[in-house]
């Protein structure tokens, strides 16, 4: 991949760069394309005026390296070319005891027989740096060479400080790179999602199924939404263990081969579509069974890989091949990521998270996000995973909403696609840290730039009141339906100055509203009462109060509900004295109410 | 192709700097690199904001749907309990080799499906 040419060149860069001061963006391309003349150019990275004519803001710079940090595979390659999926891990064998294999490597190993693995990661964090740096080593030698492009990067949420410091360390001083880029796999995934599947910006939810465990992110505006992230630690690791548990316990003593039972549940296992009735079919003995599967185990000397013998040839048998009959393993094995209870974990399954998620979540979003759900992963490659995810989902859901499912040509590698996309936008300049930049700044710098929970969540603490996010919205939102048991809890907002002029505000017109309809009775006492004492007084009042507070804040959501405010203000006449403001926000939660309605996991938001 | 890509990740290694020492190689023994576990619980102690969400309040919460009962034997639907052993199974042919099989086995069966605990 990398010559030795490439090599000097590059080391001559840097120096240059670094005696001239030339802006390393504008040099390094020009020295890429030397670099490419003297190869053979691929015209895609080449400024062709055709193709900048095409899109405007597409970059177009030194392709990036992309790689989709996996805890079982890793995905790697440059931008103009295509992904390689390669394990992200390193192996031993028992026919080769003396030898390390890295990565993939391991093709070149015949015997694959108690394969034992060396994994970097643990629940998708980076644990283990002697495995991983080993690893990518030989990754950047030899599969994709980084030298001097910038590295998009994928890393799993809530990846902590001291992980990223590791691998800045890394990149910036041992490999050198030029700049980098980390995001989540599932940011990635909705980059792709939006820009190249459906072409526009859009709510989505993405159910990543990984090795480790599987996530489920909602996305509103652009950003995830926090309070919507859930995590089943379910995920194609515990699968694959689990069917070698119940292999070994019915059958065969496999609890060695990790790796043959991983294709063994690669080639057989599936999600069922009725999970009963393929329960029944099992039960049956004979030709009415029609999910019995005879898989052929390899030996590693005729049989390199196993495979699922063909209906009524019993040839293999009589060679005296090892056969595992799977029978009712081949669903029941993908069914813990719909019911993890199923072997004793207390968690939700797939389904029932998405739907919880969606709940979690604006009701004025949760359509949206139904109708866009992206499922990525390995697991998402079981056959009839998607229609299974559609189903249950749609059962939990209202009649009228739409519920689409999308599973891209390749869940596995689409998230390094999104990463490739980015990398071509012209968005990824102001994204990039480089390694000047790093240097200057260093770790915590990064941390701050890549971690978008840090601070998304630090911002929302210190501006509650201004933000016009759809996220504090939400919180209005269920703060008003559930006035009582806030007050319950304690969680009272903090009073800011604003805070009290829009409450008073508000509290004179409901003084109003309340002598109009109602007539006075000790309403008139109300008006030198301060704030804290109305939070304290009856409950409308406080619901009227704090939905005078959101009002100032979320004046484009209190527009759209200006029709419903004509007609409400028209059928309730006592009402007409009230500001148009306060009304609109009466209508505004009624709305709410409505939305919320069908809720079947009621009360369990908080 | 192997023992190409060795020799030439031997002689010129990734990074540039052919010279390059890690700062903490020395050292590198020394240094106990935190568990998963120690920084995760470690994270959870953090004075969080109430409201604050952060790794380890994504879990997802417990189903609201009964978990079903499958034979441990069989892996089919299993309507029945054996009381002494606590295992499950689907027909009475299960049952007669249920009967007969030693503690441990038993005991494997059910941390399996993770009932191995007493009160479960």
């Amino acid at each position: 991949m990398s010559s030795p040419t490439g090599q000097e060149s590059g080391m001559f860069m840097s120096i240059e760069s670094k005696r001239l001061k030339i802006e390393p963006k504008t040099y390094s391309r020009r020295k890429s394309d030397k670099n490419r003349s003297k190869r053979n150019s691929n015209s895609d990275d080449l400024p062709s005026p055709s193709k900048t004519s095409k899109s405007k803001d597409k970059y177009v710079g030194p392709p990036s390296v992309i790689l989709d940090n996996g805890s079982y595979t890793a995905k790697i390659g440059m931008s103009n070319n295509e992904p390689k999926v390669i394990p992200n891990c390193m192996m031993k064998v028992k026919s080769e005891r003396k030898r390390l294999f890295i990565s993939n490597q391991i093709e070149e190993c015949r015997d694959l027989s108690g394969l034992y693995y060396l994994l970097p990661c643990e629940k998708g964090y980076i644990m283990k740096w002697t495995v991983q740096k080993p690893v990518w080593d030989y990754i950047f030698n030899n599969v994709c060479s980084v030298e001097d492009k910038p590295v998009v990067m994928t890393q799993p949420l809530y990846n902590f400080k001291a992980i990223q410091e590791i691998t800045d360390e890394i990149f910036f001083e041992e490999y050198e790179i030029k700049s980098m880029f980390r995001a989540n796999p599932t940011d990635l995934a909705k980059y792709e999602y939006t820009n190249n599947v459906v072409g526009k910006q859009t709510s989505c939810i993405i159910v990543d199924s990984g090795f480790t465990c599987t996530t489920v992110v909602p996305y509103i505006g652009g950003k995830k939404y926090y309070k919507g992230i859930k995590r089943i630690n379910v995920g194609g690791k515990l699968l694959t263990n689990y069917l070698k548990d119940i292999i070994s316990y019915r059958q065969l003593h496999v609890m060695d081969e990790t790796y043959v039972i991983n294709q063994v549940k690669e080639d057989t296992c599936y999600v069922s579509s009725d999970f009963k009735q393929d329960m029944r079919i099992a039960g049956y003995s004979g030709e009415q069974n029609t999910i019995v599967k005879n898989y052929v185990l390899p030996d590693f000397n005729t049989i390199r890989r196993g495979y699922v013998q063909q209906q009524g040839d019993t040839s293999e048998i009589a060679e005296g091949c090892q056969i595992l009959r799977l029978n009712n393993e081949r669903f029941t094995v993908p069914e813990i990521l719909f019911y993890p209870s199923d072997i004793g974990m207390e968690s939700m399954g797939i389904p029932e998270t998405i739907v919880k998620c969606i709940k979690l979540c604006p009701p004025k979003e949760q359509p949206l996000l139904a109708k866009n759900i992206v499922v990525i992963g390995g697991n998402a490659n079981f056959p009839g995973f998607k229609e299974r995810v559609y189903s249950d989902v749609r059962s939990y859901l209202p009649d009228h909403w739409t519920v689409h499912v999308y599973k891209p040509e390749n869940p596995t590698t689409f998230a390094w696609k999104g990463g490739k996309s980015l990398s071509e936008d012209s968005k990824i300049k102001s994204l990039l840290i480089t390694k000047e930049q790093y240097e200057e700044r260093g770790s915590s710098y990064t941390y701050e730039r890549f971690s978008d929970w840090v601070h998304t969540q630090k911002g929302d603490d210190q501006e509650k009141n201004k933000v016009s996010e759809v996220k504090p919205a939400a919180e209005s939102i269920l703060r008003n339906s559930n006035f009582t048991r806030f007050d319950l809890f304690g969680k009272h907002e903090p009073e800011g100055e604003e805070d009290c002029v829009v409450v008073e505000e508000s509290m004179e017109v409901d003084k109003t509203v309340t002598k109009d309809s109602a007539g006075g009775n000790n309403k008139s006492s109300e008006s030198v009462m301060n704030v804290d004492t109305a939070k304290d007084s009856k409950e409308d009042d406080a619901e009227v109060s704090n939905s005078g507070r959101d009002l100032e804040t979320y004046q484009e959501e209190v527009e759209e509900y200006s029709n419903n405010k004509t007609e409400r203000s028209s059928s309730k006449t006592a009402k007409t004295t009230i500001n148009a403001r306060s009304s609109n926000m009466d209508t505004y939660e009624t709305n709410c109410f409505n939305s919320y309605d069908f809720d079947v996991f009621e009360n369990t938001y908080i | 192709m192997s023992v190409e890509n060795n020799a030439k990740s031997d002689t010129r290694p990734v990074y540039k700097a052919t010279t390059f020492q890690h700062t903490s190689k020395s050292n590198n023994k020394k240094r106990a690199w935190k568990s998963l576990k120690q920084i995760i619980s470690a994270e959870r102690t953090l004075p969080w904001p109430e409201d604050y969400v952060h790794y380890s309040s994504i879990n997802a919460p417990p189903s609201f749907k009964p978990a079903e009962k499958f034979s441990d034997l069989s892996g089919l639907a299993a309507p029945y309990t054996d009381p002494q052993t606590r295992l499950r199974f689907a027909n009475k042919e299960e049952y007669a080799t249920l009967i007969g099989l030693p503690m441990d086995i038993t005991a494997g069966y059910l941390a399996l499906r993770g009932a191995s605990s007493i009160v479960g």
